[in-house]
């Protein structure tokens, strides 16, 4: 297969890109556009306090109401819902951008940790929170969105060196 | 015009349409899509000292990482963070840091520094035992690492030549008797841990990871692979090696770290078949143009389908690239078998094959570049 890879390398007269023009081309001739509408930015209320864990419990609260143009301090959620950043972060990115490849689990709770950084907990045990931290490379704080899903045991403790 | 293109493709990658990353992994095993059994332990780069766990990204091997139209960028951390007591909270930071121009390692020298976020912390939790996050340490799309990637660019492979990403852990005493946060890793054949399972390679494969520790001149290389790497919004490529001799991966199925990298096609008496893996969080059901070349070529980029195809062939152009077929991927991943085991020639050992792909997201007719990866048979 390897050698006929660098045979057919000096005969090919098209090259991916080649390819992939000619194909989105014929494509989209064809392909309807998106017709799919942005989710609406509702406001999604708890489903419950959460669990007691470490630290301070606080169930979540709805939202306070904010005005359209300043949603600086609100966190897209997956389903398009929002609730507020945490932590005083502004400009938090959406959710779903750093989710992962996991199931949406909606917010039970606000937890507090022993650093004093409130976590949202999702009702399949995965933890997600905005914050401020000094960005070295832009000379400035920025937000932060992070998220924590529950992993498996962790194997073996290596050996010492 | 680069950085006119440059600008266009931050305006691109700010839209909504890149409504997720994907992390640039290299591990045997895809720890978002597949069950992981092929870490050899949980460990720290230098035991309990203080020390940054780095992941190498070197040119000679990948290109075109988070590639935006020739500007890299950056958008998070993912790691798996083992915790030996899940009740206390870990603080950690995150780190991209340059190589040394000599190309011997990570330069631990401030001026080196892209990024460094210190100061993060683990979930909260009232579970005194061991266990994992899966941690994703997003900077959000409009706020990704890109200008000092790009001012240490070499322009002939539009990346920084070697730079290293990783996770700074303080010192913790407790580690690993009472409490502290490790990483999962898979070791080396040549390790000298009694691992059995891990990574799977050829003699004399180099170390893909370091242990960067602040004086000068220390930090060395490690012999594993970690479950840690950065966000990127394009597209992954992985070359797997598949070995039917070996059990290390502890599951069937091909490595897709340094066995693909270094695979033994030598016959005394290994003859490693080939898979390649396209992985996407963004275009689970892309569209896949997959492709070849004898060697890295100079980067191309593609006029004429600006601004719908992002990145570069680091193929060349048609002169040098060639087509190897097309595919679509399932659930965000699709892997296609290059060679059978015992099919590839002890000829070809010292040859250098790079493979890379096109993504193309039919649902918003964008497209982007996998990133490319050599084998080095």
């Amino acid at each position: 297969m390897i050698v006929e890879l660098r045979i057919f390398g000096i005969a090919a007269v098209l090259g991916l890109s080649a390819t992939w023009l000619m194909y989105a081309t014929s494509k989209q001739a064809t392909a309807p556009a998106s017709t799919t509408a942005p989710a609406a930015a509702t406001t999604t209320a708890p489903q419950g306090p959460a669990q007691q864990a470490s630290g301070a419990v606080l169930p979540a609260q709805a939202p306070p109401t904010k005005t359209a143009e300043d949603r600086s301090r609100q966190l897209v959620l997956p389903d398009g819902s929002t609730m507020p950043t945490l932590n005083d972060a502004i400009d938090a990115a959406p959710l779903k951008q750093f989710w992962g490849a996991f199931p949406w689990s909606p917010i039970v709770g606000i937890e507090r940790s022993e650093a004093g950084l409130d976590w949202y907990r999702h009702a399949d045990g995965s933890y997600s929170t905005t914050q401020m931290v000094w960005r070295s490379d832009l000379g400035r704080m920025a937000a932060m969105t992070r998220v924590a899903h529950p992993g498996p045991t962790p194997t073996t403790t290596a050996p010492a060196r | 015009m680069q950085s006119t293109i440059s600008l266009a493709a931050l305006t691109l990658l700010a839209s909504p349409l890149l409504a997720q990353v994907n992390p640039f992994l290299f591990y045997p095993q895809d720890p978002e899509r597949q069950t992981v059994t092929c870490t050899s332990f949980v460990g720290r780069p230098d035991m309990s000292n203080a020390a940054e766990a780095l992941m190498e990204l070197d040119t000679q091997h990948f290109r075109g990482i988070g590639d935006a139209n020739g500007l890299p960028r950056l958008f998070g951390v993912y790691h798996w963070l083992a915790d030996e007591k899940l009740s206390t909270v870990e603080t950690y930071g995150l780190i991209v840091r340059n190589g040394l121009v000599a190309g011997t390692g990570p330069d631990m020298s401030a001026s080196a520094e892209f990024l460094r976020i210190s100061g993060l912390t683990s979930p909260p939790s009232t579970n005194p035992n061991r266990g994992t996050w899966i941690m994703y340490d997003g900077f959000g799309i409009t706020g990704g690492l890109a200008q000092p990637l790009l001012a240490a660019s070499d322009p002939s492979v539009l990346a920084p030549p070697r730079y290293y990403v990783g996770i700074t852990l303080p010192a913790n005493p407790l580690w690993p008797a009472t409490d502290g946060h490790s990483l999962f890793r898979a070791d080396l054949l040549n390790a000298g841990t009694g691992a059995t399972l891990g990574e799977n390679h050829r003699a004399g494969a180099p170390r893909p990871t370091w242990a960067g520790l602040a004086a000068p001149g220390v930090s060395f290389a490690t012999p594993w692979s970690y479950i840690l790497g950065p966000f990127v919004t394009s597209p992954n490529l992985h070359i797997g090696g598949n070995d039917p001799t070996s059990t290390r991966l502890g599951a069937p199925g091909a490595n897709f770290s340094m066995n693909g990298l270094w695979p033994d096609i030598s016959g005394t008496p290994r003859r490693d078949g080939l898979v390649m893996r396209i992985t996407d969080n963004l275009a689970p059901y892309g569209v896949v143009f997959l492709g070849g070349s004898v060697g890295f070529q100079f980067p191309y980029y593609e006029g004429l389908l600006y601004p719908t195809l992002i990145g570069h062939s680091f193929l060349g152009d048609s002169s040098t690239a060639v087509p190897l077929g097309v595919t679509s991927l399932n659930n965000g991943a699709r892997e296609v078998t290059i060679a059978l085991p015992n099919t590839l020639s002890p000829t070809l050992v010292g040859t250098n094959f790079v493979f890379q792909s096109i993504v193309w997201d039919v649902n918003n007719a964008l497209a982007e570049w996998t990133n490319a990866q050599v084998v080095h048979l």
